[in-house]
C-alpha cells in the first residue's frame, strides 16, 4: 500500500481515504486481515468522525466515533478534524497495542484535551452473527 | 499538540520494523516466549512458598505476574522479594524515560488490599530514590512558624504530624495520587514514625527531578542486566557488520550431521530443530538449554530501544522475539550450511546477537544489488536511499521508496523493496485487494529458501544486464 501526505485542499472523502491508509501504515502489525475506514462529516456546529476497524465479512466491526462542537470552541473545521482524529488515534493505539482490551463506553463520554472538549463512544459488533441470527429467526418464523 | 497523523508519525512507525507493515510468521511460535513459565500453584503448594517465589528469576516473576494479571495473583505478591518488587517498578512505573506515579500506585495499592501495613512495608523496600521521587512532587511541609502565618482556610488543608510542630499536605495530583500519598503517610506513622519524618523532610526539600534523574541511572543499569541496552547500542545491532570472518571460521569446521537426528517438521524453524537436536544429542543439559532460550529474550530486549518498544510492552517484546528468532534462524542455517549438529556447536559458541548481525549482513548483499538497480532509474534518489539505509534510518527509507519509486516500480516492486529495506527483512507473502486498495502481507526472512526468493524477486525487478547489453 502506498501513501501520500495529507493535503488539506483535498475533499473530505479523499482525505478520509488517505487517513485510512495512514492508519494502516501505522498499525499494520496488529491488523491481520482487518482494515481501516474513516468517515467524517459536519452537521451545523457539530463535527463527527468515525474510525472503523473491520474485516471483510464484518464479523469484526468496531466503529470508534468522536464528535465535537468545533465552532463554539473557536476551531476551524480542518483544525478541529485533525484534533479530533489525533485524539481518536491515541485511543486506537492503546486499543490495538494493549491486547484489544481497552474499551470505550457504548454511550457518549466527554473528554477534555488541551482545553478542548470532545466526546467518544464505541462498541465492537459482529454483523455476521447478527445476520445468522436474523436468518435463524426468519427460519423459525417460517417453521411456525 | 503534535499531529499523530503526520508524515513524521508514520515514518516513526515504519522505523520500528515490526509495527507498520502487515507481517505474519508461517512457523510455529511455541518457542517464542520471553521467559520460562512460572507455576504459581506450585509456589503456593511448596513447603516454603516465600522461598519458592523468591527463587524465581526477578524478570521471569515480573512477566509471569503481568501475564497472569497482578490482580489475579494477589496470593503471590506478598511472597516476592524486594528485588522482584523493584523489577516491577523498573518496568511498570515508567513511560518514555519518565516516572509515572499512577502506574506505581496500581501495583502498590494491591499491597494495601492485602493489608494496610503491607503498603508501608513494601514502599519502604523500594530504593530510597524511588521513595523520595514518588513523594517529592506531591508533598508540602510547614513548620510551626510558617503554619501560623497561613490563613485559617489554608491551615485546614494541612495535617499535623504526631509532634504537632510540623504539618503536611498533598499538593497537586489527582484524587488517586492524593489518596495514595495520604494512605502511605498514615500507615507509615503507625508503623515507624521516625522513618516517615525523615522521608517527608527529604521529599519536601529535594530539588525537583533530582531523585528521578539519579533513579534513571540506577534503573538503566538494572535494565541493562536484562538486555535492555541504550538506544545507541541498540541501533548498533542493525549497523553494517562484516560477516566473512565468522562465515570462514565455521566453514572450516567440517560437517557433523549424523543420521540419528530427529527430522524437523515443515512448520518448525531451523533454530527450533537445532535446539531439539541439542537436547537429543546430549550436547545441552536443561540449564544450558534454558540459558540459550534466555539469551534470545535478551536479544529481543536489546533491539527494543531501536524498535521503540518499552520494557513493559510484553506484546511488543514478544513480536521482537519472533522477528529476532527468525533472522537468527536464517543466519544459523547459513553458517552451518543446514547441518544441525554443526548449528548446535555454533549456537553454544556464538552470541545470538553475533548470528543476528551476521544474518542481517547477508541480506545487505541483496540491498546493495537493489541500490545498483535503482541507480539506473533515479541515481539521486537511489543514493539518498542508500544513505538512509546505511545510517539505519529504515523508516525514512521505506517512506522514500513509496514516494520516489512507487510509480516507477509499480505496487509489487515497491512493496518488495519495502520488505527488503525493512529493519527486519521481510518477504512478500501475498497481496490482496479491496475497494481498489492493494495490501501486501509479508513474512520474515527465516530460511535460505526465503533469502533466495527475495533475491529472485529483486532480480525480477532489476534484471541483471546480459553480456551483450553490458557491451
Amino acid at each position: 500500500m502506498s501513501h501520500q501526505s495529507i493535503e488539506f485542499n483535498k475533499t473530505a472523502p479523499e482525505k478520509n481515504q488517505l487517513l485510512a491508509m495512514m492508519f494502516e501504515q501505522k498499525y499494520g502489525a496488529w491488523l491481520g486481515r482487518r482494515f481501516f475506514e474513516v468517515e467524517s462529516h459536519v452537521d451545523g456546529p457539530v463535527l463527527t468522525a468515525k474510525i472503523i476497524i473491520r474485516n471483510a465479512d464484518k464479523s469484526f466491526f468496531y466503529p470508534i466515533e468522536g464528535r465535537m462542537m468545533f465552532a463554539e470552541q473557536n476551531l476551524k473545521i480542518d483544525d478541529a478534524r485533525e484534533f479530533l482524529l489525533d485524539f481518536m488515534d491515541a485511543y486506537v493505539k492503546e486499543f490495538l497495542s494493549d491486547g484489544e482490551e481497552t474499551y470505550l463506553a457504548i454511550d457518549w463520554s466527554t473528554y477534555t484535551c488541551e482545553g478542548v472538549e470532545l466526546q467518544l463512544r464505541g462498541q465492537i459488533l459482529n454483523y455476521k452473527i447478527e445476520e445468522l441470527g436474523d436468518q435463524l429467526l426468519a427460519g423459525a418464523e417460517t417453521f411456525n | 499538540m503534535t499531529s499523530r497523523l503526520s508524515e513524521e508519525s508514520v515514518v516513526q512507525a515504519l522505523d520500528t520494523g515490526w509495527q507498520s507493515l502487515i507481517w505474519k510468521s508461517t512457523f510455529s511460535h511455541k518457542s517464542s516466549e520471553l521467559a520460562p513459565k512460572v507455576d504459581f500453584t506450585e509456589i503456593l503448594d511448596a513447603a516454603d512458598p516465600e522461598a519458592a517465589a523468591q527463587a524465581v528469576h526477578r524478570r521471569d516473576m515480573y512477566l509471569a505476574l503481568v501475564s497472569e494479571g497482578a490482580e489475579v495473583a494477589l496470593d503471590i505478591l506478598p511472597l516476592i522479594s524486594a528485588e522482584q518488587l523493584v523489577t516491577i517498578m523498573d518496568n511498570e512505573a515508567w513511560h518514555d524515560g519518565k516516572l509515572v506515579i499512577h502506574q506505581a500506585i496500581r501495583w502498590l495499592e494491591l499491597y494495601k488490599d492485602v493489608g494496610p501495613e503491607q503498603l508501608y512495608v513494601r514502599f519502604r523496600q523500594l530504593d530510597e530514590e524511588y521513595q523520595v521521587a514518588f513523594l517529592s512532587p506531591y508533598i508540602e511541609m510547614l513548620d510551626e512558624e510558617a503554619y501560623e502565618k497561613t490563613s485559617h482556610d489554608e491551615q485546614d488543608k494541612y495535617t499535623a504530624m504526631p509532634c504537632n510542630t510540623l504539618w503536611w499536605k498533598v499538593k497537586d495530583g489527582d484524587e488517586k495520587v492524593q489518596d495514595f500519598v495520604s494512605s502511605l503517610i498514615y500507615s507509615s506513622i503507625s508503623e515507624d514514625a521516625a522513618y516517615i519524618y525523615s522521608l517527608l523532610a527529604m521529599a519536601a526539600m529535594m530539588p525537583p527531578n533530582e531523585q528521578e534523574d539519579l533513579l534513571t541511572q540506577f534503573r538503566n543499569a538494572r535494565l541493562e542486566e536484562d538486555g535492555f541496552v541504550t538506544k545507541d547500542e541498540s541501533y548498533q545491532l542493525f549497523a553494517p557488520f562484516s560477516g566473512e570472518v565468522l562465515y570462514s571460521k565455521w566453514k572450516a569446521v567440517g560437517g557433523l550431521e549424523s543420521e540419528e537426528l530427529m527430522a524437523s517438521t515443515s512448520n518448525e524453524l531451523f533454530l527450533d530443530s537445532v535446539m531439539k537436536s541439542a537436547m537429543n544429542s546430549g550436547r545441552a543439559d536443561p540449564q544450558a538449554f534454558d540459558n540459550v532460550k534466555r539469551s534470545f529474550a535478551y536479544l529481543a530486549n536489546a533491539v527494543s530501544a531501536a524498535c521503540l518498544v518499552e520494557p513493559d510492552d510484553v506484546t511488543g517484546l514478544t513480536r521482537l522475539l519472533v522477528q529476532t528468532r527468525h533472522i537468527v534462524s536464517f543466519g544459523l542455517e547459513v553458517l552451518s550450511s543446514g547441518d544441525r549438529l554443526k548449528a548446535v556447536e555454533i549456537l553454544f559458541a556464538e552470541y545470538p546477537k553475533t548470528i543476528f548481525k551476521f544474518a542481517l549482513s547477508t541480506v545487505d548483499s541483496i540491498r546493495k544489488e537493489a541500490i545498483s538497480g535503482l541507480m539506473v532509474l533515479n541515481s539521486t534518489a537511489a543514493q539518498k536511499l542508500e544513505r538512509l539505509w546505511r545510517a539505519g534510518k529504515f523508516g525514512s527509507a521505506l517512506w522514500m521508496i513509496d514516494r520516489d519509486f512507487g510509480d516507477v516500480l509499480g505496487f509489487e516492486g515497491a512493496e518488495t523493496l519495502k520488505g527488503l529495506f525493512n529493519r527486519f527483512p521481510l518477504i512478500n507473502d501475498e497481496v490482496d485487494s479491496r475497494d481498489g486498495v492493494q495490501r501486501t502481507r509479508f513474512r520474515p526472512v527465516a530460511t535460505v529458501g526465503d533469502y533466495s526468493e527475495l533475491l529472485s524477486a529483486i532480480r525480477s525487478i532489476f534484471p541483471t544486464p546480459s553480456k551483450e547489453e553490458m557491451q
